[in-house]
């Protein structure tokens, strides 16, 4: 039995701290993924109290089957394209592939070590430029990158969710991350 | 992406999760009913309260039950009384011949078993 599966447990037989840890491990990860699709911080709180209410009224019924962090981020990736829609219907959406490059494996995106711009700057600077270059993608690669940097789900996981295909979402990764690296060095060179 | 740089993610602010507590909290079921068996040292008091109770209950059983056996100054007096009463005559008590009062209680007997018997043969 996996920790997530535990905590639902003992929360469900009314342990408040299990369900503390159940949240506590999941926090973070569940708010960036929101905030890098939405990218305003007060409408991303709105969604994240949102994902768990919804979380809490429905965990009486939680299968054991599938893994709690599939169906939390599945929560949340719904949540997501409500709002979006919700906020502006004309926008692209997530289906939008944007500049995917189909067809790329995974050794591919991991092969390329980190650039030095890494090492220049202070490790806040990096986060805080990051984000700003994530929230400049297109939405379907943001999605993958947020769900793969924080979340723990597999690419397999996150093709699932978002109902595409495996070579797809290891585009919008490799795209993601071909951007991130650009912009940063472009930083350096300047 | 280096783990260390997740650290200076943003969180949501306090308020936030103070409502998901206490969403989470409100979706808790109902407290079960306390058992009537309760713990030994929550039920202390009561248990207290209930041995001294019963240990009052025995001791003044004891103590009526002694008091019987010994006789009680209130009692004797009673049966003074009544000894007393029943040593006394009736007729000095009345005011009447001892005579008088049997005679009277013969004709009275008399009178009763005649009306039995007239009601008895009708």
């Amino acid at each position: 039995m996996s920790d997530d599966d535990r905590d639902i447990r003992e929360y469900l037989h009314g342990s408040m701290s299990a369900f503390h840890r159940l949240y506590a491990r999941y926090e973070r990860a569940v708010f960036f993924y929101i905030k890098s699709m939405v990218r305003q911080h007060e409408a991303a709180e709105d969604i994240f109290q949102d994902v768990w209410q919804q979380v809490i009224n429905k965990l009486p019924g939680f299968s054991f089957k599938g893994a709690f962090h599939n169906w939390l981020f599945t929560i949340a990736h719904h949540k997501v394209i409500d709002a979006l829609r919700a906020a502006a219907p004309p926008a692209a959406s997530l289906d939008d592939p944007g500049d995917d490059a189909e067809g790329l494996a995974l050794h591919e995106l991991i092969a390329d070590p980190a650039p030095d711009v890494v090492r220049q700057l202070s490790a806040k600077e990096l986060w805080q430029r990051v984000l700003e270059i994530v929230a400049a993608l297109p939405p379907a690669q943001r999605e993958v990158f947020a769900l793969r940097i924080e979340s723990g789900l597999s690419f397999k996981e996150i093709a699932a969710l978002q109902g595409t295909g495996l070579n797809t979402v290891l585009g919008r990764m490799h795209c993601a991350v071909t951007r991130i690296r650009a912009a940063l060095q472009h930083d350096v060179i300047e | 992406m280096p783990p260390e740089l997740t650290t200076h993610q943003d969180r949501p602010a306090e308020h936030v999760r103070a409502a998901i507590y206490a969403a989470a909290r409100a979706a808790l079921p109902a407290p079960h009913r306390q058992p009537v068996w309760l713990p030994a040292w929550r039920a202390m008091p009561t248990y207290a309260a209930w041995s001294a109770l019963a240990a009052a209950l025995f001791l003044m059983c004891v103590h009526l039950h002694l008091r019987d056996q010994a006789g009680y100054p209130a009692d004797s007096l009673a049966l003074a009384l009544v000894s007393e009463w029943q040593d006394v005559p009736l007729a000095e008590e009345c005011g009447v011949d001892d005579d008088d009062l049997e005679r009277q209680s013969v004709s009275t007997m008399l009178a009763w078993m005649e009306t039995d018997l007239v009601y008895d043969t009708l």
